[in-house]
């Protein structure tokens, strides 16, 4: 088995010829053997990122380490590194079987070795019966398989995937995203896997970095996130559907949330906040616990779940996610309850988490 | 469920005529929105084909018109004449000098102007411009060129210490300076062609070759030129077409001379057609141009298919 390599980014920047910098310094160290996503909408940098990372453009400025070494002038194939191309880059010219092997000679690799590596890799990803095939005779979920396969036979300790799974339909996505990710953990890689798709990332990441306009937004496991998000754009770019947010005013540790419903908390602040509460943590109220009432607006049934949507103030809709089946119309009145406890704060003007802000103080 | 299906049923058969009516008149339709370039196709193709076989059996007057049945005897005549087998030689040399080397020289341009760098567009516009200028106008250009006294291929010459050359005039080159000129005139509209065929290679490829750490020669070949084979398919055909059928240049640099050696087919053509007023055999050459331009096509069909990656 190749050696595990980590890798370390300092101050890395990008910025092109014309127009504004793409990043604005990235500092992240990702650990050997992580699966470890980089997320956000598009255009926040992320695909760039992970092209200074394949050496397919420079950076601007700051340093890239991969394993020990300086990398920044090391060319894309002396990185020791695989890549998985959105639209899987497979040569449409060559059958499945050259796919997976090509540049394979490259590394002074045996004929012998190599067939040994295509035929395992195949076996791995159940691409057997169609290594003579050419790509364009293949489905979607297959060619997928292909471009796996080829980043797999190098055995470079380092994969990159640019959004493998966008172009697949959604069962076939999800399929994919657990046996992504059993393969990662079968061979021991350290991954960097980047998608707009925040379900991905909160199922598949160790860790994950949340991009927004080229600024790292918050860096961690998924459930520290969706637990502690550090800012506004995390809390609702994170969770779906995402997070229930509105303006309210915190006086004499009571929440004033609108004219007629205000409740108590356990914050030390004073002032205008952001208030935040998921989906989940907004729940049917039962008699005796303190609630408020507003009008259904419309109602998904999931099966497994209700999503209720209403408007909490006129032209800021709220959602709330109920266990099991409801039956419930639009221009029901419901009864809602919020654990105190469940809420999130961010500051009016920096959009920060006050969790953070008073960590910080203390630090 | 099976109540609709019955009515949907009796709908049909109430529809029926109709359908048979409608369907008719969008066949109409059809042929209508045809019929412009039908008859643009049928006057000036289609008729003087049929035309210029017809005549190609009889003898003519200098009118042009057939006074007897010849049958065979035209092209029996030509297969005969030296001369005309002398054509038909210049005519492939001719091709052979300009297609592969005009193609070569595109396709290297294309892939020098394909590179992403600073003002490559200026390159680009350079590379293509040949394609703007007309027949003529690149005829005279080269007729300076070659100039024994004034030209610029023998000042170039004596500066390298070489003798002066009668490009034109001396039967041994005359060709292959005709050939230079036709080149140099095609390969903007080639050029052209190609560039966009490469531009048309996902970027993608070239990254994932690039990671994997094939060289330069190994991705043109491997990734390049089978991804690009549609396209230079195409342009071989289209070349090889053209040159069968080059006219305007030699008619402005050597009027098929010297001594005949540039008097290719279409040259000949013209010369028996409109000097000789042969009309006869000038039909029966074209006749014999076609179907040798239309046997190398199939030929390269037959061998293109194998060699060529559509997606």
């Amino acid at each position: 088995m190749q050696q595990l390599k980590a890798l370390q980014l300092n101050q890395i920047r990008k910025s092109y010829q014309q127009g504004a910098e793409v990043l604005k310094g990235i500092d992240v160290a990702i650990q050997p053997g992580e699966f470890f996503v980089l997320v956000g909408p598009s255009g926040c940098g992320k695909s760039t990122l992970l092209r200074l990372l394949a050496g397919l453009e420079d950076v601007s400025s700051g340093e890239i380490y991969i394993g020990n070494e300086f990398a920044n002038r090391l060319k894309p194939s002396e990185r020791e590194l695989s890549m998985v191309f959105q639209n899987y880059a497979l040569f449409p010219h060559m059958t499945v079987e050259q796919n997976i092997m090509f540049g394979l000679h490259v590394k002074k690799i045996a004929k012998e070795e190599q067939r040994k590596r295509c035929e395992e890799a195949a076996e791995m990803l159940g691409l057997i019966p169609y290594l003579k095939r050419k790509p364009k005779e293949l489905s979607g979920g297959q060619r997928q398989r292909v471009a796996l396969a080829r980043a797999i036979v190098s055995h470079d300790p380092i994969c990159l995937m640019d959004e493998p799974l966008s172009n697949l339909d959604a069962k076939l996505r999800a399929k994919m995203r657990s046996e992504i990710r059993q393969l990662q953990r079968k061979l021991g890689i350290t991954m960097i896997y980047v998608t707009h798709d925040q379900t991905e990332a909160m199922t598949m990441a160790d860790r994950m970095m949340i991009l927004n306009q080229g600024v790292i937004q918050q860096i961690g496991k998924p459930l520290d996130i969706y637990n502690h998000p550090q800012n506004a754009f995390v809390a609702s770019f994170i969770g779906a559907p995402p997070m229930n947010m509105i303006p309210a005013n915190v006086a004499d540790s009571v929440l004033h949330i609108t004219e007629n419903w205000s409740m108590d908390v356990d914050i030390d602040w004073q002032g205008d906040v952001i208030a935040g509460v998921r989906p989940e943590h907004i729940q049917q109220a039962k008699s005796g616990t303190p609630s408020f009432t507003a009008e259904v607006v419309n109602v998904e049934m999931l099966g497994t779940e209700t999503l209720i949507s209403f408007e909490i103030q006129s032209g800021l809709q709220w959602t709330a996610k109920w266990q099991g089946q409801h039956q419930l119309n639009p221009g029901d009145i419901v009864s809602l309850f919020i654990d105190q406890n469940q809420m999130v704060f961010f500051d009016e003007k920096e959009k920060v988490n006050i969790e953070y802000q008073s960590l910080g103080a203390v630090q | 469920m099976n109540i609709p299906n019955v009515e949907k049923q009796s709908m049909k058969l109430q529809t029926k005529g109709h359908k048979r009516h409608r369907r008719r008149f969008s066949f109409l339709e059809g042929w209508l929105y045809l019929l412009p370039s039908l008859f643009l196709f049928t006057a000036f193709l289609f008729y003087p084909m049929v035309r210029t076989v017809y005549l190609s059996l009889f003898y003519t007057d200098t009118q042009g018109k057939p006074m007897a049945f010849a049958g065979m005897e035209n092209f029996t005549a030509l297969l005969s004449s030296s001369s005309f087998l002398l054509s038909v030689k210049s005519t492939f040399l001719f091709v052979l000098y300009t297609v592969p080397v005009g193609v070569l020289l595109a396709l290297g341009l294309a892939l020098l102007a394909n590179q992403k760098l600073a003002g490559i567009g200026f390159f680009r516009t350079i590379f293509s411009s040949t394609m703007g200028m007309s027949v003529a106008a690149s005829s005279v250009i080269w007729m300076f060129i070659y100039n024994p006294s004034i030209g610029f291929a023998n000042r170039l010459l004596t500066w390298f210490g070489l003798p002066e050359m009668q490009f034109l005039l001396d039967p041994s080159t005359a060709l292959i300076a005709v050939a230079v000129a036709t080149i140099w005139m095609n390969t903007g509209f080639t050029f052209l062609i190609l560039l966009g065929g490469l531009q048309n290679i996902d970027s993608q490829l070239y990254e994932s070759a690039k990671i994997a750490g094939v060289s330069t020669i190994y991705s043109l070949r491997k990734i390049t030129l089978p991804m690009l084979s549609p396209t230079l398919f195409f342009v071989i055909t289209v070349s090889m077409i053209n040159s069968f059928q080059t006219f305007g240049q030699i008619d402005i640099l050597t009027k098929g001379g010297p001594i005949d050696s540039t008097n290719v087919i279409v040259y000949s053509i013209y010369k028996d057609a409109f000097i000789n007023y042969n009309i006869g055999s000038a039909s029966a050459q074209a006749v014999i141009l076609f179907l040798c331009v239309f046997l190398v096509t199939i030929i390269q069909f037959k061998l293109g298919e194998r060699k060529v990656h559509y997606q």
